[in-house]
């Protein structure tokens, strides 16, 4: 794309910033005009020359968020009106408006065509909405922080809808999106971490390197109702697996495809060498000597007879969960769940290491 | 529900039901080599009864139950 | 304690009829070498190579790499423990042949199994890869060992340690009578009161043979975490016995290791450096590993540490050591930097860590683990002509193929001397 392309720039605000009205007007539903209004007047001033603010599309906070229609009015408006980049806020400490800009960053980011781009306070909810795949612009908590946001926003936004390569978040001004790189730093990690723990002791200002931004939860599923009648199955990440290693599960950093379902074969205990631990992590000597130290497969048989449940599925899910990066494990424990729901398994004991 | 000698990791990545056992050594969470067989045996078979009792638990968020 | 480090600076090792230094130029005689190596026994032959920087080699089988070092003055010997009486190292004079390392290789005799296996790795003195590992900007004298058929892994790693460091510092001996390029000096001299106190928490690895680290000859296994003065670190009491391809800390580094160095170049300027802790991660279970953390943090708040920087030798488990060891710092008051690298694959969103305590406010990236490199062919090839990655199939040594930084010998060190870090894009 040459670079002297003038960006065509859609903007998005809320009813406050659009002049209609404040708390009041929050059911004033999603509008369309030609050219910037409001704070869309600065932004022209800064995009200059390199771009042209085409149109600006508000709505009312509540009525955004209460009714799906006014998404999908904005969706078609930015089809029409094809523009390289969205701009949306920015929204400051506004929650319901920070949400707002998440989500139509969101969308219009997922049809592939426009670049988008917004401003929020650390804080506001919509950060937490978007922020793994939006590009937001940290900025203050009131409006009263516009002059000193939009500026970085124009600059972030001009090089997004450029498709340039960006920096850092650091360097280039947006909000860690936790997608982290191998990158250099000036001086050595040691000269870094006595730095760090000095500003620390001194009580000054200090950043950490790295940027936790939670694991995804899952809400717990119901408890079962009981055991009678219920059907078990033993799933592990400890890498149990047949002698021989048939499907080569590596011990260490395993792929997607390296997990599988083996059957007890009707046995009702595990002697020495019915299954093998390839687990590279820890010493398996143990589990090796005796496998129901893992997968406890003499116990619940027992507690079947026993009719403590109805039944133990007779093929055990394994991978080796060692070293195995968290989105691999993810779809290998999606995958075996699928299994085990589409073989009637209602509770599953996982032994890990 | 999961079974483990280390629940601070498992609390961590957020499983929900997670029985900690007292196996001595996150090598086998359902082992503890130090005991007799027979005794490692009995021990076994209460500690597999009470992972079954832990799918019956009501839970709202990570929760370590312990044998 | 106060400890003169006569540098001798390696760039070049070449054999020759008789041993001796000159000018940044190491000559070997090698049958002189190997009878002092193969002194004690316990494997069948060693063959020697040689590997510089910059050339376009690439070594693979990778035990441990070695600075040759050899006590002057002083009581004891360098490494004690292996090479003499476990006496205090760290006083009096040592040599060092700096920035060259006698690299041991092998292979293991006997079965392995779980966690109790030798990883191989790779170390290229140029290229792509060079940049990830720990020895390929030192000149490497590399010993080729060959087993005993019938010994174990245990024994035969024994014997190769034990004759590598015999090796190392039969060499550095032959500067006993010449004059160093430089001496360093190290001693803990007393600074102004006012200098905020820091220790150095150094978490090695140990869990059982080919994971193993040695403090005065003896492994660490069922160790409480203890006191070490920088000194004797500097002086080979901490052998490294780890063969976790990438995790693992060759006993070069424990002599070098940055933290420790860092804090002895700031003594006295802007920091007061209260000493070493050392203790071990991948302890058994969840009482252990809170019990190291608390006497980890007993030890710094007896040293009246203000603050603490930590290193980290091992994976996922022993983070959990790691970080509750960071935890049991910050609550006793101790401000706590970890040093950590990141398990997250480049570009895939993945937490970062296995664990961590809301207590680490203040870590220090080295880098992501998972990063891919395409190593290029090479012309010259150590340790054998065919190569097995972690978990992957066989490949031609010589060739071009697909790594991650994690096949590379001590990658998480060499990272940190090539100044990496993870950053958000």
């Amino acid at each position: 794309m040459p670079t002297n392309k003038k960006i065509r720039v859609v903007h998005y605000v809320n009813q406050f910033f659009a002049g209609v009205g404040g708390e009041e007007k929050g059911d004033h539903p999603l509008t369309f005009r030609e050219g910037p209004v409001g704070p869309g007047l600065l932004l022209q001033r800064l995009l200059g020359a390199e771009g042209e603010v085409a149109g600006t599309l508000f709505c009312g906070d509540n009525a955004y968020a209460a009714d799906p229609g006014a998404e999908a009015a904005a969706l078609d408006h930015i089809e029409r009106l094809a523009p390289d980049l969205l701009v949306a806020g920015p929204a400051f400490n506004a929650g319901r408006y920070g949400l707002a800009c998440a989500r139509l960053c969101l969308a219009v980011k997922a049809g592939g065509k426009t670049a988008a781009v917004t401003g929020m306070y650390p804080e506001n909810p919509g950060v937490s909405a978007c922020r793994r795949q939006v590009h937001i612009v940290p900025t203050g908590d009131t409006a009263g922080g516009m002059g000193e946001a939009l500026p970085k926003i124009v600059r972030l936004g001009l090089k997004l809808a450029r498709g340039e390569e960006l920096g850092p978040a650091q360097e280039e001004g947006y909000l860690p999106r936790g997608v982290r790189y191998n990158a250099f730093a000036e001086v050595p990690a040691a000269q870094r971490a006595v730095d760090m723990v000095l500003k620390k002791v001194r009580g000054e200002p200090f950043t950490s390197e790295f940027t936790f931004l939670g694991f995804d939860r899952v809400a717990p599923p119901a408890p079962l109702k009981g055991l009678k009648g219920k059907k078990i199955a033993v799933v592990t990440e400890a890498g149990m697996v047949p002698p021989g290693n048939p499907d080569r599960i590596p011990g260490s950093r395993a792929s997607t495809h390296h997990w599988n379902k083996y059957s007890f074969g009707g046995r009702t205990e595990l002697p020495k060498g019915s299954f093998i631990c390839i687990h590279g992590g820890f010493n398996t000597v143990f589990v090796n000597e005796d496998p129901d130290r893992m997968l406890a497969l003499d116990a619940l048989k027992q507690l079947e007879r026993e009719g403590v449940f109805e039944k133990l599925h007779e093929e055990f899910l394994s991978t080796c969960g060692n070293g195995g990066p968290v989105h691999v494990m993810k779809q290998v424990g999606q995958a075996m769940a699928k299994e085990a729901r589409a073989a009637g398994v209602e509770g599953v004991v996982l032994p890990a290491t | 529900m999961l079974v483990t000698c280390l629940p601070d990791v498992a609390k961590d990545v957020g499983a929900n039901r997670i029985l900690k056992t007292r196996a001595g050594h996150f090598h086998h969470p359902f082992g503890d080599p130090s005991r007799p067989e027979a005794s490692e045996r009995r021990w076994r078979l209460e500690a597999t009864k009470k992972a079954l009792e832990v799918l019956t638990e009501p839970v709202t968020e990570p929760t370590v139950f312990e044998y | 304690m106060r400890l003169e480090m006569g540098i001798f600076p390696v760039r070049k090792v070449a054999f020759g009829s008789r041993t001796g230094y000159r000018d940044g130029s190491l000559t070997v005689n090698a049958q002189e070498l190997k009878e002092v190596m193969m002194a004690e026994g316990g494997f069948l032959d060693v063959r020697f190579d040689l590997a510089h920087p910059g050339e376009s080699v690439r070594i693979v089988h990778n035990v441990d790499a070695v600075e040759p070092l050899y006590k002057v003055s002083g009581r004891s010997c360098a490494f004690p423990g292996f090479l003499g009486r476990a006496l205090t190292a760290g006083e009096g004079r040592t040599h060092k042949l700096a920035g060259m390392c006698i690299l041991s290789t092998t292979r293991y005799p006997g079965p392995q199994t779980g966690i109790m296996t030798f990883r191989d790795s790779i170390i290229d003195m140029s290229g792509p890869g060079a940049l990830y590992c720990a020895t390929s900007e030192t000149a490497n004298l590399v010993a080729c060992y060959e087993p005993i058929p019938t010994a174990s892994n245990g024994e035969h790693d024994a014997a190769i340690r034990l004759a590598t460091l015999r090796g190392a510092s039969c060499l550095a001996r032959c500067t006993a009578d010449l004059k160093p390029e430089k001496i360093e000096v190290y001693e803990l001299g007393e600074v102004g009161p006012t200098l905020p106190r820091i220790v150095y928490v150094d978490q090695v690895m140990h869990q059982a043979v080919m994971v193993a680290t040695y403090v005065y000859g003896k492994d660490l296994d069922d160790s409480l975490p203890t006191l070490i003065h920088p000194n004797e670190m500097l002086d080979g009491a901490v052998v490294g016995a780890n063969y976790k391809t990438g995790q693992k800390v060759p006993t070069y580094l424990h002599c070098n290791k940055p933290v420790l160095l860092e804090l002895y170049r700031r003594h006295g300027k802007d920091v007061n450096f209260a000493g070493v802790i050392i203790t071990r991660g991948h302890r058994d279970n969840q009482a252990l590993k809170e019990r190291s953390a608390q006497y980890v943090a007993k030890l710094a708040k007896l040293l009246k540490a203000d603050g603490a920087v930590l290193a980290h030798e091992g994976g996922g488990n022993s983070s959990v050591d790691y970080f509750l060891t960071v935890q049991a710092l910050e609550q006793a008051g101790v401000k706590a930097v970890p040093i950590m690298y990141e398990t997250a694959d480049p570009g895939s969103g993945d937490f970062p860590l296995v664990y961590t305590v809301p207590e680490a406010d203040a870590i220090v990236s080295k880098g992501l683990q998972g990063q891919s490199i395409v190593l290029p062919a090479v012309e010259r090839v150590i340790g054998s002509p065919k190569f097995k990655p972690y978990g992957g199939t066989l490949v031609d040594t010589a060739s071009s193929f697909e790594v991650t930084n994690a096949d590379l010998y001590a990658d998480e060190w060499g990272m940190e001397l090539s100044h990496f870090t993870g950053k958000d894009y």
